[in-house]
């Protein structure tokens, strides 16, 4: 039987295909293999040492945008490897085409499917898909294979019901037979009594993950009974070289590390051993490393990747985190000149791992709960149905689901929400008796962080807004910077309208906003306080004055700002005169504010009169005044203009309803 | 419809001779305005309980939130109430067989089931986002501006006189200042969308839109009535529009209908007009405007209006799109002075007094000029 083998891009979409593979060689010992990838990615490193004969077609990934070009260059060179993959499988007659996705696999289904329409060869196509979110062109494929098999439930929704089933995740048979721990350190020369902390980013190697743990190695290699073997991966093309950045920042550590405290690999060969030999992983959240962690029962410390299509890494890790499987440390997408980038902070990452290494029964139940997930045998049913496929059996019976987890913790409802529903969440969580979970805030977080390195404006708003709701002191400088940040070189255009910030006048008075929720008191927000008394935009005048009242024990004591708070109670805007003599009664004290209160008795909007009588209460209330000031006060109520142009009206009829829904109420809670 | 009694029955010594009052304009004017305040006053606490009992409220009730000082729970769509009154004071008394009357009533027609349509949308969804959207919205109006546009331009359908068929003519400016050709259509099609959102926008206090709507539609009234006889269109020098004085009895109509809402609608309001109100009190406005060739009076006449509108493209287009920033506190201008601290009585006192001097301005402009 030809058996066609279809998918690539990452290890994550290779070592299944790879892992079905052997199980198929040994059910039918006349198998004939043939891998169809693309040129330069992951399975043109890992196909060639399996012996499997390997050809290349052209394709890409969909672009995300709509922008005509790159969707111009998607269709060419898809069309290209459509038609490349509809020789090949005209010459070499496949009985069965297993696919693995990635936009790998596309133009070979694709092609099959129209061969099939075409009337010409009629192949059974089954398609594995590794995460719990489908990418878009596994989708698309999806509607054109006889079975699909997915990892995880939640991504069984995506396809049509009647062929797609639940099967686990094909893992090599190299990892399911875990060595016992001593072997295996033996083997690697590690001394017994070495807590090891195996990290490894993938095959291509994470950036953020390299950098974070070198970064972290001061803390880590502190302790000498930890051993950190770091797999870095292996350049691959593209901007980054994992080996040659690793090696720069290793080298420009202060103090080199220890090699017998430090190890660093390109990749992990063979990886079942270092598996079995380490008390914590720290690793990407793919599916592939996901069930290679479950099936060698592993404790790890998940780094999912951030922005991915579906944010498919950090569902994935949720899963494991909502069964108890796994912890999570999220990484914090950053703002820069040339784009997101993304950025462990690793004085965080040290941190978690020596509290893990520090708690060996807490490693344990994590390590046994993710055993109790792994699927060891889905490689072989799997193979068990491509080779029915292939003798043209379609299989009756699917494979029982298998006991992986769909995502049902409490963070589960926060990952389907918008940024104005988590916003709403928060705010009615922080109001409410229900506290957020360390895991909700974590993921909370996250969300804030992506949402403030945004590069649409509304996001980055939004991300503010969360900040402020949540509390999120960490990022206090982050948020005072933004009301502070001057564009370094405004267009004319951008001048004249008095459009010199990096961010419009909506984040930055929003971002004042925020800093009062988060209540932090630093050099920056004090900073943002001085800088935004004297913005151009009125709105920001005033939040300044709010934030300046929010964090009033620090401002009191800093005689420049309540000055400067002084000159805003004759601002031309009333909303600023109002905030600004409402902050005075919080912040000043003595006669000075209270004759500045005074003295707008008679403005002409009484909402500023209000907050001169408010102020003064404060003002009373702080005990801010000598005997002498509450005489002079009470003397001065006099000649307060009491008239006012607003009111609240009562409408009686309501208030009864009101009294008679109260009453209902008390009768059901008794 | 009545004068219809006079043609048939009127003789000068008959029994009937108290039907020369039905051939009079003016008189029928006055019968109209007393027909339509009747009608709504008469109707309107049945309508006003017929809209509740149908469920057309501002907002579901929800008894765990009752706000003793909001408006929430008041019946929506009192705007019909307008309209049929309008309608029947229109019917009982213009000649409809006389063009202005026929394109007005089309307009009236056509602007109440746009809003209709986008009271009952919003009403189904329990969401005021959730009616008609914006472009369909711009859209159903600009076609009727752009159809009575071309009717008024082509010489084989316009009941105007030919010298006034694409003309723009200034308040206090004697003579016509441009012939535009074709873009008098694209004037009318203007004028009529920006009345009707105009409208639309304003309604957002008790009373603030139909005090100020009643005030133009009697501008225009006068204007009508003026222009349409022969004596007084050639002592003040405009010229005649033969035929527009019925004009002045649809406006009469209006105005009587408006009143009886405003009993009704003035503060706590019992009713609110909803889109079912504003667009057909805005359109018929920009319909009269465009029909009297007097387009740019209606920027005078309606400077409360104008004034809406011009906050809001402050504040929504130059502020929110272009500059990520308020500008003004709060738009439309109604929301600024609330959120001055001024209680709502108090600015829509404020607008009545404002458009009712732009009214005795705009009425001086028939003798200034």
């Amino acid at each position: 039987m030809n058996y066609l083998l279809t998918g690539g891009g990452t290890g994550g979409h290779v070592y299944p295909a790879l892992a079905m593979a052997e199980h198929v060689r040994s059910k039918d010992s006349e198998a004939r293999f043939l891998y169809v990838g693309v040129r330069g990615r992951a399975e043109a490193e890992l196909v060639p040492p399996t012996g499997i004969p390997l050809r290349f077609v052209c394709a890409r990934g969909l672009p995300a945008g709509t922008s005509p070009a790159a969707l111009m260059r998607f269709g060419l060179t898809m069309a290209a490897g459509v038609g490349k993959a509809m020789l090949l499988l005209r010459r070499w007659r496949p009985d069965v085409i297993v696919g693995t996705g990635g936009y790998v696999s596309a133009p070979v289904v694709m092609a099959n499917h129209l061969l099939t329409r075409l009337g010409i060869s009629r192949v059974p196509v089954l398609l594995h898909e590794q995460n719990a979110v489908p990418g878009r062109l596994n989708r698309l494929a999806g509607s054109w294979a006889t079975v699909i098999a997915s990892t995880y439930p939640s991504a069984a929704g995506y396809f049509s019901a009647g062929r797609v089933l639940v099967s686990g995740y094909p893992v090599r048979a190299r990892i399911t037979t875990p060595l016992p721990r001593e072997d295996a350190r033996r083997d690697l020369g590690i001394d017994g009594h070495r807590r090891v902390v195996l990290v490894f980013g993938g095959s291509l190697g994470s950036r953020s993950l390299n950098r974070g743990i070198v970064a972290a190695l001061p803390a880590l290699t502190a302790n000498e009974g930890i051993l950190v073997i770091h797999a870095t991966g292996r350049p691959m093309g593209g901007g980054y070289d994992p080996v040659a950045d690793t090696n720069r920042a290793v080298a420009a550590l202060a103090v080199p590390p220890d090699p017998a405290r430090y190890r660093r690999l390109d990749y992990l060969d063979p990886i079942a051993v270092y598996l079995s030999a380490a008390d914590l992983v720290v690793s990407r959240a793919g599916a592939g490393t996901l069930n290679e962690l479950c099936v060698m029962g592993k404790a790890a410390l998940l780094v999912p990747k951030a922005n991915l299509p579906g944010d498919h890494q950090v569902k994935n890790a949720l899963a494991l985190q909502a069964a108890g499987a796994a912890e999570i440390l999220y990484e914090r997408p950053l703002r820069t000149d040339g784009g997101v980038v993304d950025y462990l902070p690793p004085d965080e990452l040290a941190a978690r791992v020596l509290d893990l290494l520090a708690d060996p029964g807490r490693r344990a139940r994590v390590a046994k709960k993710a055993e109790s997930l792994a699927t060891p045998n889905a490689a072989s049913r799997l193979a068990h149905m491509i080779v029915s496929l292939a003798r043209g059996v379609l299989p009756e019976a699917p494979v029982p689901m298998s006991a992986w987890p769909t995502i049902d913790g409490a963070v589960e409802p926060l990952t389907a929400l918008s940024a104005s529903a988590l916003l709403a969440r928060v705010v009615s969580r922080g109001k409410g008796s229900v506290a957020l979970s360390i895991e909700e805030r974590a993921y909370l977080q996250y969300r804030t962080d992506g949402y403030l390195a945004s590069s649409k404006w509304e996001e980055r708003n939004w991300g503010v807004k969360l900040a402020g709701a949540l509390g999120h002191a960490e990022r206090a400088d982050l948020i005072a910077s933004l009301v502070v940040q001057r564009r370094r070189h405004p267009t004319r255009w951008q001048r004249w309208a008095g459009l010199l910030h990096e961010e419009n006048g909506f984040i930055r008075r929003n971002a004042l906003t925020a800093l009062a929720g988060i209540g932090v008191w630093s050099e920056a927000v004090r900073g943002a306080i001085v800088y935004a008394i004297q913005d151009r935009y009125f709105e920001i005048r005033s939040a300044g004055c709010r934030l300046a009242m929010g964090l009033a024990a620090p401002v009191r004591a800093d005689v420049e700002i309540v000055a400067m708070i002084r000159t805003l109670t004759g601002d031309p805007r009333f909303e600023v005169r109002a905030a600004a003599l409402a902050a005075l009664g919080e912040v000043d004290k003595g006669e000075a504010p209270a004759s500045l209160l005074i003295g707008r008795f008679l403005d002409p909007n009484w909402k500023v009169r209000a907050a001169a009588v408010d102020g003064l209460r404060r003002l009373a209330n702080r005990d801010a005044l000598s005997p002498q000031d509450r005489t002079r006060i009470e003397g001065a109520i006099r000649g307060l203009l009491l008239t006012s142009t607003g009111f609240r009206p009562l409408f009686e009829l309501k208030d009864s309803l009101a009294l008679l829904s109260q009453a209902l109420r008390a009768h059901d809670h008794a | 419809m009545l004068n219809l009694l006079y043609d048939s029955f009127f003789e000068p010594d008959g029994p009937f001779s108290f039907l020369r009052l039905f051939n009079y304009i003016t008189s029928r004017a006055m019968f109209a305005a007393l027909t339509g305040l009747a009608i709504s006053v008469l109707a309107g606490q049945r309508g006003i309980l017929a809209l509740f009992r149908a469920g057309l409220t501002d907002r579901v009730r929800d008894y765990g939130v009752i706000d003793v000082s909001g408006k929430r729970g008041t019946p929506t769509m009192g705007g019909v109430i307008i309209v049929v009154a309008t309608a029947v004071a229109a019917l009982l008394w213009c000649d409809l067989s006389n063009p202005y009357v026929l394109l007005v009533g089309g307009s009236l027609v056509w602007f109440s089931a746009l809003g209709l349509v986008d009271d009952l949308k919003k009403n189904r969804h329990r969401d005021s986002e959730k009616g008609l959207s914006r472009w369909p919205k711009f859209g159903l109006q600009a076609v009727f501006g752009i159809g009575l546009g071309i009717i008024l331009y082509l010489p084989a359908t316009s009941p105007l006189p030919p010298e006034l068929r694409d003309v723009l003519q200034l308040p206090f400016v004697k003579t016509p200042v441009a012939t535009l050709g074709w873009g008098s259509v694209l004037l009318t099609a203007l004028i009529i969308t920006f009345a009707a959102n105009a409208v639309n926008f304003a309604d957002g206090l008790d009373g603030l839109a139909v005090v100020p709507a009643f005030f133009v539609a009697a501008v225009y009234g006068v204007f009508g009535y003026v222009l349409g006889n022969q004596v007084y269109s050639s002592y003040l020098q405009f010229i005649k529009m033969p035929g527009a004085g019925e004009l002045a009895i649809f406006c009469a109509g209006m105005v009587g209908a408006s009143v009886g809402f405003l009993w009704y609608n003035a503060y706590p309001a019992e009713v609110f007009m909803g889109d079912a109100g504003s667009l057909p009190l805005g359109g018929v406005l920009g319909t009269l405007a465009a029909l009297l060739r007097q387009e740019v009076l209606f920027l005078l006449a309606g400077g409360v209006f104008l004034a809406e509108v011009l906050s809001v493209v402050l504040q929504d287009w130059v502020g929110l799109r272009i500059l990520k920033r308020r500008i003004i506190y709060r738009a439309p201008l109604h929301h600024t002075f609330q959120y001055m601290g001024m209680a709502e009585t108090k600015i829509a006192v404020r607008f009545w007094i404002v458009s009712g001097l732009l009214m005795v301005i705009s009425l001086v402009s028939l003798k200034v000029r």
